[in-house]
C-alpha cells in the first residue's frame, strides 16, 4: 500500500503508453492540443487587446464598418488547411488501429454485469476476472489500496512483443473494454462481435475500466491486463492448461465434488460468497430485500423458497432481460452454498436445499457427466454400491471426429473404478456413428473412436486381454445426434 | 421574468383599444392563477416559460450537488450506486430538456414579437398549450426518482439493452419525453410562422436580427429531429413491453442501432441548445461595443451550414462501437468540418469589438465569458473529433468536461447575459451592475474550478458515469467539487439578484432603451414593455 501522499500525483496527461497505437494516439493528442493552444492564445491576445484599447472609457468613438469579405474569406480558410493538417496523422491512426488482420494470438473477451470473461480460444481454455477490492475499502470501513477498484482476481495475461486481437462481446448490455496504455477501447455489444488488437511494449500491469455504463455495479469491473515476457507466459500458460485439463489425453474436466455436505456447511460457504466480491448481495443486498423495483428481494421469494430446480436453473443460466447474470463459472460448491443460505436467511425457511452434485447434474442436462458417476461413486456409498455393478459409461466425440475428447478422463476413471478388485472382469467396447453419409466410412470411424478409448483405457492400466472390441454401430440421425457420436463402455456379461 | 404589468381586469370591456404604450382593456381576463392557465399572451407564456426554466435548472443543479457530492472522495458515502446513476441521468435530461431548452424558449416568446414587430406568436392558443404541456414532463421526470425502482438510470442517451432492463421509471422518462418532444415542435412551428409571417413591413429576411436567424433554423432542426428521438424512445417502449425486438439481436435487432437514432437526434440537439445562444451574444455584442455586428450575411450562412452539418456526424458519437474504418475517417472527417464555421462566428463577434467603443456591463461580460469558454469547448471538441484520440477519452471526464464547457459556458452563460440584457425589458428596472458583475466574476471561476481539472480526470483515464474511483482520481475530483458547490450557490445568488431586479431594488427604472449601442425594435417600445404591443405594425426603417 502506497500512502495516498505517493498517489497524489495530480495526473494531467494521458497514460503513459505501452504500444504503438497508445503512443501514436498519446502524440495526436498532444500535436492537436499544442495547435489549440497557440490558436487559443492567439486569438485571445486579440480579444484582450481589443477590450483594452478599444474601451468606451479611452474616449473612443466606435468605427461602423460590419463587413470585409476578404478577411472572412481568409479565416474561413486557413481553419480548414490547419484541419487538412491535422487530417493526414489522425488518418494514418486509425488506419493502423484498425488493422486487425494477422494476430499471433486470438482472445474472446465478454462482457458481462459486471465482470469480464476471458477465452483463450486456441488453447482450450477461458476464466472469468471480477473486481478483487474488499467490500469494506468501498464502504469506507478499511484503508484503500494503491490499486483500489483497479484490482481484479484473475487478470489476462499475455506475452509482450506479440499482436494480440481482441474479440469483444457481452452477454447482457453494453460493456466497454478499455485499457489506456494498450489504446484499446471497443464496446462489447450483446449479439455481436467486435475486434480490436494491440503490441504490448514492455511487459507489466495495465488496468482500465469498462468505460460503458452498464448499470450498477459499472464502476466495479475494472480491466487488468498483466503482460509477461514469453518466457514467463509460457509457464503461465502451461500452468493454466493444466488447471484446466486442456491438451492431455486424460483430463480433469469432469471431476465432480459429489461430497454430501450437511446444511450448515454449505450455509455457512454460501454466506462468504453471498457477500464476497461480486457477490450477491450487490444487488439482492445483505438484507436479502433487494432494491424495489430493481433487484428483487430473496427475502420471502417464492423462488428461493420453491423447488430446488428452479433455483439451480435461475442461477447457472441467468434471466433473459434482466441484469441477472449466469453464474455457471462459479463452481457446484458455491452455488450450492449460495442457494442454501438464501434458502436458510432471513425469513426464509426452504425445507429443500441442493448438493453441490446437483448442480452438476444440471450442468449436464439432469444427469451426471459420464464420468462423474465414479467419483460420486467413490465419495457415496451409497451410490457407488448401486453403480459398480452396472457401469455404463459413454464417451461423446465431435462430429467427424476421431481424437479421444478432453471430457473423456471421467469415464475412463469410472471403467477404473469398476475394474478395481473384480479380477477377471472384462469390459465391452462398443463405437458408433450416425447414419448420414457412406456405411463404410461410418464403421471405419466408429472403430478408430472405439480403438482412442481403448488405447486410453490401457495407457491408465487396463490390460489389453481385459478389452472387448464390439462390433461398431451406426445410431439413426445427424451431426445433431450426441448418442450417434458416443463409446459405450459396459462390463462385460 | 416579472409578471407583466397589466390593467386589463381594472378596465371595462369597452371594446378594442389601440394604445401602443399598453393601457389596452378590450377584454376581461382572468386573474390569479387562472390568467396563467388560460393565457395566449407571448410575454406571459415566456415568463412562465423562463420561471419553469429556473426551477428545473434548481433541481438538476441539486442533482449534480449531489453527484459532486458522492465524488467528493473515493468510496461510497451519501449514493448508493445505483441512485447515483439515476441522478446523473436524470441531471442530463432535465437540464438539457427542463432548464436549457425552455429558457431559449421564453426569450424567443417574449422577445422575437418584440423584435419582429409582430403583435403576438402565430399561434397564441398553441402557445400556451406549447407551454402547459412542460410541467407534467417535469412532474413524470421529478416524480420517477419515487417510483419503485427509481429513475431511469441508464445515463441520458438511455442505450438499450441497459433501458430495457429498467424499472417503471425509464417508462415515466419515454413519456417525458414523447410529452416534451411534443411541446417542442409546437413551439417550432410557432417561431418559424411568427418569423416567417408577422414581420413587420420593410423587415426582410437578410434584415432581421440575428435572434430570429437563429431560432429559425433552430426551429427546423427541433421539426426534424425530435421525431427521430420520439421513434426511438418508442421503439424502446416497444422493446420493453410489448414483445419487438429493435435493440435486440436475438430477436434479429441491434442495439447499435438505436444509437444512430438516438444520434442522429441527439447531434442536432447539440446546436439546438448553441444556437440561440448565438443569437443572443451576436444581439448583446454589438450592443456594448457601440457597433454593428461584423459580417451579418457571413454569421447566417456560418448558422445555416454549422445546422446541415449538424445531421452529418452525429456518429462521431459512436467511435468505440466498432464503426467500419470508412465510417470513422468519414465521420472524423465532417465533424472537423463543423470548426471552420465555428470559428467564423467566433472570429466575426472578435472584429464586431474590434475598434470599437466597449463597455464590460453584465450582459457583455458573460458574453465574454461565453465566447472565451465556449471557444475552450469548441477546441476539446476538435481534440474529440479525431477518432484515435476519441478511443482514449471516449466516455471519460474529458468529455464531461468538454460538453459542460459547451452547453453551461455556451448556452447558461449566454442565458444569464439574456436575463441581464433584455430584463429590464421585461421587468422595467435595471438590474444592480454591482450584483451581476459579482454573479458573473463568481460563476466564472467556480465554473472554470469545476470543469477544467475534469480535463485532467479524463486524460489520466477516469471514466464518466462511476459512483467511485481509484486514489489517483481523488485530488482533481475534490478540487471539482468544491467548485461545483460554489458554482450552485452563484445561481442561488443569481435568483436573489433577479428578484431584486423585479421588486426594483437598483431604484433605476429602465428606459425604453437602456443600452445606448442597442438596436432593434424591442427597444422602442416602453420598460415594461406594455401586455400588448405592436397591434399594428411599426415602422422599419
Amino acid at each position: 500500500m502506497v500512502p495516498s501522499l505517493a498517489a497524489a500525483d495530480w495526473k494531467m496527461n494521458l497514460q503513459q503508453p505501452n504500444s504503438a497505437i497508445a503512443q501514436q494516439m498519446f502524440d495526436l493528442h498532444t500535436l492537436i492540443t499544442v495547435v489549440c493552444v497557440v490558436i487559443f492564445f492567439a486569438v485571445f491576445g486579440v480579444m484582450f487587446y481589443s477590450l483594452y484599447a478599444h474601451r468606451k472609457s479611452s474616449g473612443r468613438k466606435a468605427s461602423q464598418f460590419h463587413e470585409s469579405a476578404t478577411v472572412e474569406a481568409l479565416w474561413t480558410i486557413i481553419p480548414f488547411f490547419i484541419l487538412l493538417v491535422m487530417a493526414f496523422p489522425a488518418t494514418k491512426a486509425v488506419l493502423d488501429m484498425r488493422d486487425t488482420s494477422a494476430p499471433e494470438m486470438t482472445i474472446k473477451v465478454t462482457g458481462y454485469q459486471w465482470k469480464w470473461g476471458y477465452d483463450y480460444i486456441h488453447e482450450g481454455f477461458g476464466y472469468v476476472s471480477t473486481l478483487a477490492t474488499p467490500l469494506a475499502q468501498i464502504k469506507n470501513g478499511e484503508t484503500k489500496g494503491e490499486n483500489y477498484l483497479l484490482e481484479v482476481d484473475n487478470p489476462l495475461v499475455v506475452p509482450v512483443g506479440k499482436k494480440i486481437r481482441v474479440l469483444i462481446t457481452a452477454n447482457d448490455v453494453l460493456h466497454a473494454w478499455w485499457v489506456p496504455a494498450l489504446g484499446v477501447k471497443q464496446d462489447a455489444i450483446p449479439g455481436f462481435i467486435r475486434d480490436a488488437w494491440f503490441r504490448a511494449d514492455r511487459p507489466g500491469i495495465f488496468r482500465g475500466n469498462c468505460a460503458e455504463l452498464c448499470g450498477k455495479e459499472h464502476g466495479f469491473m475494472p480491466i487488468v491486463v498483466e503482460v509477461k515476457t514469453q518466457a514467463d507466459y509460457d509457464i503461465w500458460l502451461a500452468a493454466q492448461k493444466d488447471k484446466y485439463g486442456v491438451g492431455k489425453t486424460i483430463n480433469a474436466v469432469a471431476v465432480v465434488d459429489s461430497k454430501v455436505y450437511t446444511r450448515d456447511e454449505l450455509v455457512a460457504h454460501g454466506k462468504t460468497v453471498f457477500e464476497g466480491a461480486g457477490g450477491c448481495q450487490g444487488c439482492h443486498q445483505a438484507t436479502g430485500k433487494g432494491i424495489a423495483g430493481q433487484f428483487p428481494a430473496l427475502d420471502g421469494s417464492k423462488l428461493v423458497n420453491g423447488p430446488k430446480l428452479d433455483q439451480i436453473t435461475l442461477l447457472l443460466n441467468g434471466k433473459a432481460g434482466t441484469a441477472m447474470a449466469s453464474f455457471k463459472h462459479l463452481s457446484d460448491k458455491d452455488l450450492a452454498g449460495v442457494m442454501a443460505y438464501t434458502r436458510s436467511s432471513w425469513s426464509n425457511k426452504a425445507v429443500e436445499f441442493a448438493q453441490p452434485i446437483d448442480f452438476a447434474k444440471a450442468r449436464n442436462g439432469g444427469v451426471l457427466p459420464a464420468g462423474a458417476v465414479a467419483a460420486a461413486a467413490v465419495a457415496d456409498k451409497a451410490v457407488a454400491s448401486t453403480e459398480v455393478g452396472v457401469l455404463s459409461a459413454k464417451v461423446y466425440f465431435a462430429n467427424g471426429q476421431k481424437e479421444l475428447p478432453s471430457n473423456a478422463k471421467g469415464s475412463i476413471d469410472a471403467a477404473l473404478a469398476s475394474l478395481k478388485g473384480q479380477h477377471g472382469k472384462k469390459i465391452d467396447i462398443t463405437g458408433y456413428t450416425d447414419k448420414a453419409g457412406d456405411r463404410v466410412a461410418n464403421l471405419g470411424l466408429a472403430k478408430e473412436r472405439a480403438i482412442a478409448v481403448r488405447d486410453a483405457l490401457e495407457a491408465a492400466g487396463v490390460k489389453r486381454d481385459q478389452i472387448n472390441m464390439k462390433p461398431p454401430g451406426e445410431v439413426a440421425g445427424g451431426a445433431d445426434n450426441k448418442e450417434a457420436r458416443r463409446v459405450d463402455i459396459n462390463l462385460a456379461a | 421574468m416579472a409578471s407583466v404589468p397589466h390593467d386589463a381586469s381594472h378596465g371595462a370591456n369597452t371594446g378594442h383599444g389601440h394604445d401602443h404604450t399598453g393601457h389596452d382593456d378590450h377584454h376581461h381576463m382572468p386573474t390569479g392563477i387562472m390568467r396563467y392557465v388560460t393565457t395566449t399572451n407571448h410575454k406571459d407564456i415566456g415568463s412562465m416559460y423562463m420561471w419553469f426554466s429556473f426551477v428545473m435548472f434548481l433541481s438538476g443543479g441539486t442533482m449534480a450537488m449531489l453527484i459532486r457530492a458522492e465524488l467528493f472522495q473515493p468510496g461510497l458515502q451519501i449514493l448508493d450506486p445505483e441512485r447515483f446513476n439515476q441522478m446523473t441521468t436524470l441531471h442530463g435530461i432535465v437540464m438539457i430538456f427542463g432548464a436549457i431548452m425552455p429558457a431559449f424558449v421564453g426569450f424567443a416568446n417574449w422577445m422575437l414579437p418584440l423584435q419582429l414587430g409582430a403583435p403576438d406568436m402565430a399561434f397564441a392558443r398553441m402557445n400556451n398549450w406549447s407551454f402547459w404541456l412542460l410541467p407534467p414532463a417535469a412532474i413524470l421526470l421529478l416524480g420517477s426518482l419515487l417510483v419503485p425502482g427509481g429513475a431511469a438510470a441508464g445515463g441520458w442517451t438511455l442505450y438499450p439493452p441497459l433501458s430495457i432492463q429498467a424499472g417503471m421509471g425509464m417508462d415515466m422518462m419515454i413519456f417525458a419525453i414523447h410529452i416534451m418532444g411534443a411541446s417542442s415542435i409546437m413551439g417550432s412551428i410557432n417561431i418559424i410562422t411568427t418569423i416567417l409571417n408577422l414581420r413587420t413591413p420593410g423587415m426582410t429576411m437578410m434584415k432581421m436580427p440575428m435572434f430570429a436567424w437563429t431560432w429559425l433554423i433552430t426551429a427546423f432542426l427541433l421539426i426534424a429531429t425530435m421525431p427521430v428521438l420520439a421513434g426511438a424512445v418508442t421503439m424502446l417502449l416497444t422493446d420493453r413491453h410489448f414483445g419487438t425486438t429493435f435493440f435486440n439481436a436475438a430477436g434479429g435487432g441491434d442495439p447499435v442501432m438505436f444509437q444512430h437514432i438516438f444520434w442522429f437526434f441527439g447531434h442536432p440537439e447539440v446546436y439546438i441548445i448553441a444556437l440561440p445562444a448565438f443569437g443572443v451574444v451576436s444581439q448583446i455584442i454589438p450592443t456594448f461595443s457601440r457597433k454593428p455586428l461584423f459580417g451579418y450575411a457571413s454569421m447566417v450562412y456560418a448558422t445555416a451550414s454549422i445546422a446541415i452539418l449538424s445531421f452529418i456526424v452525429w456518429a462521431h458519437h459512436m467511435y468505440t462501437t466498432g464503426l467500419p474504418m470508412a465510417g470513422q475517417l468519414y465521420f472524423m472527417f465532417a465533424t472537423m468540418l463543423i470548426a471552420v464555421p465555428t470559428a467564423a462566428k467566433i472570429f466575426n463577434w472578435l472584429a464586431t469589438m474590434w475598434r470599437g467603443s466597449i463597455t464590460l456591463e453584465t450582459p457583455m461580460l458573460f458574453c465574454l465569458g461565453f465566447l472565451f469558454l465556449f471557444t475552450l469547448g469548441g477546441f476539446t471538441g476538435l481534440v474529440l473529433s479525431l477518432t484515435p484520440v476519441d478511443i482514449q477519452l471516449h466516455d471519460t471526464y474529458y468529455v464531461v468536461a468538454h460538453f459542460h464547457y459547451v452547453m453551461v459556458a455556451g448556452a447558461l452563460f449566454s442565458a444569464f447575459a439574456a436575463v441581464y440584457y433584455w430584463g429590464p425589458k421585461w421587468t422595467g428596472w435595471m438590474y444592480e451592475e454591482k450584483l451581476g458583475k459579482i454573479h458573473f466574476w463568481w460563476s466564472l471561476i467556480a465554473f472554470n474550478v469545476t470543469f477544467f481539472p475534469q480535463h485532467f480526470l479524463g486524460l489520466a483515464g477516469m471514466p464518466r458515469r462511476i459512483p467511485d474511483y481509484n486514489m489517483q482520481f481523488a485530488e482533481w475530483n475534490m478540487v471539482s467539487s468544491i467548485g461545483s458547490f460554489a458554482f450552485g450557490i452563484a445561481q442561488i445568488f443569481f435568483i436573489i439578484v433577479v428578484i431584486r431586479m423585479i421588486k426594483g431594488k437598483s431604484g433605476i427604472r429602465a428606459a425604453a432603451k437602456p443600452w445606448d449601442g442597442a438596436e432593434g425594435l424591442e427597444w422602442t417600445v416602453p420598460s415594461p414593455a406594455p401586455y400588448h404591443t405592436f397591434e399594428t405594425p411599426p415602422a422599419f426603417k
